[in-house]
């Protein structure tokens, strides 16, 4: 089998909190992308879901860990590896204002890239902006605008024309939707699937939502408090969920069809969220678990193979180990 | 409204939705700063305090060239006259034409404003900056050297400068920089840190932009603003810093003139003579006021969200 192209090997993040203490940001994760699938990432909202991809992408240096991109080591590359790694992966971002400079035009934005990576003559990037432009659905006259003259469905395909432009590999989108109206977050995911098809294209897909990456990912990873705690291929993971944390994920998102709504595992969590500064100890969620046992408080449990190519740290389904 | 119930379906003509029409944008391009004149023009307080700025360029420029004398020509056989068709502002008491000396002077204050803002502006935008794109521990030891730096009282690092560079318009232009580039520096850094984080400087690294990349394409450029606001209010306050040490004796000496050595000459006789104390003070008050009503135009035209 040909090498995954990203592969995340216990992967920890931490930030320095007030008083020496260290928030554990991301804390342990390992998952494996094929090329040309779609791994989507979910997770509530400070989970560690941004700073995972962040860190994929070298904005941030991990502090513990490795990722491999087609097989080398991100974080120790430099020189021309790094330029070629920085033209292959890049990244779309949750706020389409935010991403976009302001004091450049539409067309210099979408033109950095190429113009940082030598691509084409000036004319020719030209021609290209307004080839990406027609890509994403917007008119190609509109290069000379800036960006607050926009929507935010259209902002956030100028941000994925800007990320297309250098003819990336991978594109870590950290909750491109998440921003949009309903109205427009469709259209925004059909426009990600049918760029994947025609470019061959590989994606991390973060959302905070399980309704959201269902659609276009193969396989989805569920992460609480800075650890996967399940990870599996899409359809399996929505029909039968194995984290009592992906349970009741699945049964706070309204289905299309009431009768599996019906006849689905009802689990409802409690309580807070613990602080990422201090964690429970064992597993993390045994705090808002129903089903905790004696062996929660004290074992945190590993992220194991239960069945071919699915994951879960739970200790509820230790027994079922394929490794045991 | 009338309702016409007569109309057969085929008088109906399917039309579509207009793609190209929805996602149109009607009004022509605007960058940042084309918007930013748009505002600042509709002030009308602060296009005039501009155009009295351009007159008070001009005037420095130009004005002396209208009489037939010069700053220090001295003819005492016509000393503290009152305004006249021959001398438009009167003489001092050497004979001096004060309408030349007012504004040659001018000229030697409003060259000390902007080198010393300038200066101060380039130090300060360079070291705040660097602190804030550095960050971490380059920040925490540049920041405590300003604290530091702050507390140093004002007067005493222009009399040690005179020490060094003598008296005269140098060490004025050299003291101003040194202690006045230090808010330019908080607010550049206060401005880059919170940018630092934002997507658009993190999509552009992503993209492989250098650190130079970064801060000259994106940094600087979003920070412009508070730049230029910052600038015009550093420009009156070296005006005004170099009228006080002129006023005090600390400043330019004769026979070269600035507003501030004129006023302190005109106090001399202000009973007798009060027109020579008049002209040059309301010149530089004039000037001091039209920079701050700029600043302020400016701020509402460059940075909107600040305008309560
Ligand atoms: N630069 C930083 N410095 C300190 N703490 C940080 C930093 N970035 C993130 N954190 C903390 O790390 C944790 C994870 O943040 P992260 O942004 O990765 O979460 P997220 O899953 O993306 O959440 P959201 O859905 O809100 O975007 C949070 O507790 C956050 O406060
Ligand atoms: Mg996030």
């Amino acid at each position: 089998m040909a090498r995954p192209l990203l592969e995340v090997q216990e992967l920890k993040k931490t930030f320095p909190a007030r008083g020496g203490r260290q928030l554990r940001a991301v804390d342990g994760v390992s998952f494996t992308i094929e090329r040309g699938e779609t791994l989507g990432l979910v997770g509530e909202s400070g989970c560690g879901k941004s700073t995972t991809g962040r860190t994929i992408v070298r904005l941030y240096q991990p502090s513990a860990g490795r990722v491999l991109f087609d097989g080398e080591e991100v974080h120790s590359l430099h020189g021309s590896a790094l330029r070629r790694f920085r033209r292959r992966v890049q990244m779309i971002f949750q706020d389409p204002l935010a991403s976009l400079d302001p004091r450049m035009t539409v067309g210099d934005t979408i033109a950095e890239g190429m113009q940082i990576h030598h691509m084409g003559t000036p004319k020719e990037r030209q021609e290209r902006v307004q080839a990406l432009l027609r890509a994403v659905g917007l008119n190609p006259e509109h290069a000379s605008r800036f960006p607050h003259e926009f929507s935010g469905g259209q902002r956030q395909r100028i941000g994925i024309a800007r990320a297309l432009a250098v003819q990336p590999e991978l594109i870590v989108a950290d909750e491109p939707i998440s921003a949009l109206d309903v109205s427009i977050q469709a259209q925004i995911v059909n426009l990600l699937e049918r760029l994947q098809q025609e470019m061959g294209l590989t994606y991390l897909f973060i959302a905070h939502d399980l309704s959201m990456v269902k659609h276009i990912s193969t396989h989805v990873g569920v992460m609480y408090l800075g650890a996967l705690v399940e990870i599996a291929p899409t359809d399996q993971l929505y029909s039968e969920p194995l984290h009592p944390y992906t349970q009741a994920l699945l049964s706070a998102a309204p289905l299309p069809d009431p009768k599996v709504t019906r006849t689905r595992p009802r689990v409802v969590v409690q309580g807070e969220v613990p602080s990422p500064i201090d964690l429970p100890s064992g597993c993390r969620f045994r705090t808002r678990c129903p089903f905790a046992m004696d062996i929660c408080s004290q074992v945190d449990p590993p992220l194991i193979e239960v069945a071919p190519q699915r994951q879960v740290a739970c200790h509820l389904h230790a027994a079922r180990s394929t490794a045991a | 409204m009338i309702l016409r119930h007569d109309l057969p379906p085929e008088a109906f003509e399917w039309v579509g939705p207009d793609v190209a029409a929805r996602e149109a944008i009607a009004t022509p391009p605007l960058s940042y700063w084309a918007d930013a004149w748009r505002r600042f023009r509709r002030n009308r307080v602060a296009l005039g305090a501009l155009v009295i700025l351009a007159l008070m360029v001009l005037g420095v420029l130009f004005a002396p060239y209208l009489r037939p004398f010069t700053f220090d020509h001295i003819d005492l056989s016509a000393h503290n006259q009152p305004p006249s068709a021959q001398h438009w502002f009167g003489t001092d008491r050497l004979g001096r034409d004060l309408f030349v000396r007012v504004w040659v002077g001018g000229r030697i204050s409003l060259e000390i404003g902007l080198i010393a803002a300038v200066l101060s502006l380039a130090i300060g935008v360079i070291y705040g900056g660097i602190a804030a794109f550095f960050g971490g521990m380059v920040d925490n030891i540049m920041m405590r050297i300003v604290e530091i730096l702050y507390g140093i009282p004002f007067m005493i690092v222009v009399i040690l400068l005179m020490l060094v560079l003598g008296s005269g318009v140098m060490p004025i232009v050299v003291a101003f920089a040194l202690t006045g580039w230090m808010g330019m520096a908080r607010v550049v850094r206060g401005q880059i840190l919170q940018l630092r984080n934002q997507e658009f400087v993190l999509a552009a690294e992503t993209l492989g932009a250098s650190p130079a990349a970064l801060i000259f394409r994106h940094l600087i450029p979003n920070t412009m603003s508070q730049i230029i606001i910052n600038l015009t209010l550093l420009i009156p306050d070296a005006i005004f810093t170099e009228a006080f040490l002129s006023f005090v004796g600390l400043g330019v000496q004769p026979p070269v003139a600035s507003w501030g050595s004129l006023v302190s000459e005109g106090r001399l006789q202000l009973m007798q003579y009060p027109w020579q104390l008049l002209f040059p003070a309301i010149l530089i008050s004039i000037t001091i006021l039209a920079f701050n009503l700029l600043g302020d135009g400016l701020r509402d035209a460059l940075d909107p969200r600040l305008r309560q």
